[in-house]
């Protein structure tokens, strides 16, 4: 029994995966939340299904018991939070709710088989940071005056990374983060938030020419600030996120040519003016040159991915830790190597229905700060996900950003569990808003069939 | 009806952006698939992928096996459980076999993925592991023959130089010889001194990376050349030798000075008259010709399992007398391998298709699963048919009249071309050349002989290779 499961468990992942994903995908035909709640209850079952036939292979290979409890702790947290947080919220989105406990999930098994500190590490996080955002609908809610804050977010925001420009600490030539107490943060993933707060405030205002040129230069100061601080990865981001909310919100897809144009005039001076963008460049057009040095981490993720060819060595049997700082920027080689390409794609099919589920409410709505809101939070989610996926995969060069959910880093979880609760407000704030508007017309039917009745009587 | 479209106007952008990342992705996932597939064994063979050591230290090296079962290569352990991997033939598989400490090289480099891993069932290894086992790697059943091998390897003798034996119909080598060679058991010994000597170069595959002036086994080229561009006049051309061609200040003389008279066709083939063939190429279209060189795979990546060494001849309508006259004979920049020529003498051997030459039959697990079998394949067609027929009949009466007739009054008809290929300026002696096949009218195999440095090919590659038909015929007849 023990030879059968660690020989075929990860063709039972990679199935059980699919299946979550078809289920994710089915539900994205229904226009209203609580019709999703089938699909949402057989999701749960290959959630846990996946989750415990990984961390079984896990613990039959190395027989160590304090996989268990790290079994034990993040089982509670992703089958136990989202009925907590649906009782909480009726209106709460199950299926986005299933997917960012699915991606944590194949972060955890991933850490879990390359550092269990780093892992147990992320998962304290994962679960303090699911608590804390549990208070973010109602705050939504509560605070309506969250939407004319506009600049107040850029300010917040700037003054942040301005304090890690001047104050912060060096990794790997990269100005990324501070320490208070420490603990150490990396504020330019929490300024994510602020920044997408900003632009949609501001643009839900007026998306007129001024405006999006005003718009333009707040985001200007953010990118400008990361890319003094060599963080390119993150200016590349905001960027791309400035240009496609100034698309949506301002109809012209004009806009469009004009930021590829600017990124382009951009990449070409960054391109000049660092040394390390020429390195990453380099790497990229040809690795096999510079083996040695520059080219090491991404040959070395190729050869995780070609090792693990379509359906993966299996969990334990690979040799991820070949690849530097695997756990943050190769996380995706890592997958793959020992679960297999299709599971890796099948982990980024699992963003994209996220992503698609996010343009979809947006499209839906109509107050302009919360579509522009929810819409930023997707592209912004997506485009790092295309960007760290496709750098450790020799697609396009490194930038050296995180996989979000999946790759160790504590700001980098938590940011992504707060923005994805933002937009769980957004959608319970629909959900109450589709209730109360079924109430009254539920009560104007009885009050019209009264009136019906009435005329019959007087016959 | 008008609701939604409104919305959907209100939503153009947010589709376009949604769409934009939808392409993108599919793009990308498109490429991982096809990327990490394709590069799969390329990566697996890189020293820098740990893949090979963790696999070194689970499976225990597959054998290498010839065509007739004997054991080439295999891994054994000695009495304190150390592997350390057999050649049990020596210095006689050495170049096409190679090595696997110390770099890798030959087969052992061609089938490195199939060696290394091992393809018995997942419970069996499993089994293994917890025995403390190595799992046996995938085993390899070359095309090699034992026997020929060791005629050619004998035949040989002390003399530098390389053999190459196919067999015609089918692309499959049966014999690779390069000499001088060395013992692969002790590569790790002699590894510092072989290095040091790049005179003798002795870890170089001459076979298939030595590049040899073709000398007079290139006429078999300039003949196709003329044959091709005079197809109705060919037949009639004679010319007068008087032991050499004059071309203002080019001078090309007959090998040893020989006056051959008045020669036709055939003969200026048969005798391998330099200045008949200079006169021939003097008159050939320079573009055209080039394209004739071209069609007969110079210049070009080959279909050779193994390293091999490019050729380069190049011919340009500006090209000078000199240039054209040399490289007509053979002589001048022009180079060739071994193993080129011998792909030439297949196709013609073949009715003008070359089969795709190979060395490897079919990959087991230790189980006996196939894993890999390679089949004939044809390659290309490098001439036509009866190019190939008319050639024939050229290297037929080589051995019958000309300088092959240490091959004539044999069992079987062979056809072929020498060639005594001058290297240097100095009159030192020539390479002795043959190429050739047998028997003519039904060919089986070709054989491909270049001795460095002896004299001419008449003189001693013919008898080398009229070893190796021997050998090959001997055992038909019986």
């Amino acid at each position: 029994m023990a030879y059968f499961i660690v020989i075929y468990s990860k063709y039972f992942i990679t199935l059980f995966l699919m299946l979550f994903l078809a289920c994710g995908i089915y539900s994205l035909r229904y226009e209203r939340t609580a019709d999703q709640s089938a699909a949402a209850n057989v999701q749960c079952v290959f959630l846990f299904l996946t989750q415990f036939s990984a961390y079984l292979t896990i613990i039959i290979r190395t027989q160590r018991m304090e996989y268990l409890i790290l079994y034990a702790v993040l089982q509670i947290l992703t089958l136990a939070l989202p009925v907590m947080a649906s009782l909480l919220y009726p209106g709460i989105n199950r299926i986005l709710l299933n997917h960012m406990c699915m991606l944590l999930s194949v972060g955890m098994i991933v850490l879990t088989r390359l550092d269990i500190s780093k892992a147990v590490k992320q998962l304290i996080i994962a679960a303090f940071s699911f608590v804390g955002a549990m208070a973010i609908p109602w705050i939504l809610k509560s605070f309506k005056n969250l939407r004319r804050l506009g600049w107040l977010y850029a300010a917040a925001g700037i003054a942040a990374l301005a304090v890690v420009l001047i104050l912060g600490q060096v990794t790997h030539g990269s100005k990324l983060s501070y320490s208070i107490g420490g603990i150490t943060f990396q504020p330019s993933e929490f300024v994510k938030i602020l920044y997408v707060l900003f632009l949609a405030s501001v643009l839900s205002k007026d998306a007129g020419f001024k405006q999006v040129i005003l718009a333009g230069i707040g985001a200007a100061a953010h990118v400008l600030i990361l890319a003094l601080s060599r963080d390119l990865g993150s200016a590349l981001i905001y960027f791309t996120v400035y240009v496609m909310m100034a698309v949506i919100a301002s109809h012209h897809a004009g806009y469009l040519a004009a930021g590829l144009a600017a990124g382009g005039a951009a990449s070409v001076v960054a391109f000049r003016l660092f040394s390390h963008v020429q390195v990453r460049v380099q790497a990229w057009k040809d690795p096999w040159s510079v083996i040695d040095d520059q080219g090491y981490q991404i040959t070395q993720s190729l050869f995780a991915m070609s090792r693990g060819g379509l359906f993966g060595l299996g969990i334990g049997k690979g040799t991820p830790g070949d690849i530097p700082y695997v756990e943050t920027d190769f996380v995706f080689a890592a997958v793959v190597e020992e679960l297999g390409l299709m599971f890796g794609i099948g982990i980024v099919m699992t963003g994209i229905v996220i992503f698609l589920m996010l343009m979809k409410l947006a499209g839906c709505l109509k107050d302009g700060f919360y579509r522009y809101l929810t819409a930023g939070f997707g592209i912004l989610y997506i485009f790092q996900t295309f960007l760290t996926v496709g750098g450790g995969t020799k697609f396009i060069p490194l930038t050296g950003v995180t996989l979000p959910f999946i790759s160790y880093g504590g700001s980098s979880i938590m940011t992504t569990i707060l923005m994805f609760f933002v937009v769980q407000g957004v959608y319970v704030m629909r959900y109450d808003e589709e209730k109360r508007i079924e109430k009254e017309r539920k009560k104007r039917a009885k009050r019209d069939i009264g009136a019906e009745e009435g005329e019959e009587e007087e016959e | 009806m008008e609701q939604k479209k409104a919305r959907r106007k209100k939503n153009r952008e947010l589709y376009l952006c949604t769409a934009a990342f939808l392409v993108l992705f599919t793009v990308m996932f498109g490429y991982l698939v096809c990327y990490v597939t394709d590069n799969h064994e390329e990566f697996f063979n890189n020293s820098y992928n740990s893949r090979q050591r963790v696999l070194a230290a689970q499976n225990r090296r597959g054998t290498i096996y010839a065509a007739d079962g004997e054991v080439l290569a295999q891994t054994g352990t000695d009495g304190e459980g150390n592997e350390k991997r057999e050649y049990p033939f020596k210095e006689v598989f050495a170049h096409v076999v190679g090595y696997s400490t110390k770099g890798k090289t030959g087969i052992e480099e061609l089938e490195n993925y199939s060696l290394i891993n091992s393809d018995i069932s997942e419970r069996e290894k499993i089994d293994n592991e917890l025995a403390g086992l190595k799992n046996p790697g995938n085993d390899v059943y070359t095309t090699l023959d034992t026997s020929l091998q060791q005629v050619a390897y004998d035949s040989l003798g002390a003399f530098r130089g390389a053999i190459v034996v196919t067999e015609v119909k089918t692309g499959r080598i049966l014999a690779m010889v390069s000499k001088p060679d060395f013992d692969p058991n002790q590569i790790v010994e002699i590894w510092d001194r072989v290095n040091a000597d790049t005179d003798n170069a002795v870890l170089l595959n001459r076979a298939t990376q030595g590049l040899y002036p073709p000398g007079s086994t290139f006429k078999i080229v300039t003949a196709l050349g003329y044959i091709r561009q005079f197809p109705d006049s060919w037949k009639n051309y004679t010319y007068q030798c008087n032991g050499a061609y004059v071309n203002g200040d080019n001078r090309i003389s007959c090998f040893h000075g020989s006056v051959h008279g008045n020669v036709d066709f055939m003969t200026s083939f048969a005798k391998s008259c330099n200045s008949s063939f200079a006169n021939m190429g003097m008159q050939l279209d320079r573009e055209e010709f080039q394209n004739t060189i071209n069609g007969l795979l110079f210049n070009q990546e080959l279909p050779v399992p193994l390293r091999y060494n490019r050729t380069s001849v190049e011919l340009r309508a500006d090209s000078s007398d000199e240039e054209v006259i040399q490289t007509s004979i053979g002589q001048g920049k022009t180079q060739i391998t071994p193993m080129q020529l011998n792909m030439i003498t297949m196709s013609i051997a073949n009715g003008g298709i070359l089969m795709e030459p190979y060395l490897v039959d079919r990959v087991e697990s230790a189980e006996g699963k196939i894993l890999k079998q390679n089949n004939p394949k044809q390659y290309r067609q490098l001439m036509a048919s009866s190019e190939a027929q008319t050639l024939t009949a050229l290297m037929e009466d080589v051995v019958l009249e000309g300088t092959g007739r240490g091959l004539k009054d044999r069992p079987y008809t062979a056809a072929g071309k020498t060639g005594s290929a001058e290297f240097n300026t100095v009159k030192a002696d020539s390479h002795a050349w043959f190429t050739g096949f047998a028997p003519a009218e039904d060919p089986e195999i070709a054989v491909t002989v270049i001795v460095e440095e002896v004299g001419s090919g008449g003189d001693y590659a013919v008898p080398l290779a009229r070893r190796v038909f021997d050998a090959w015929f001997d055992r038909s007849a019986d």
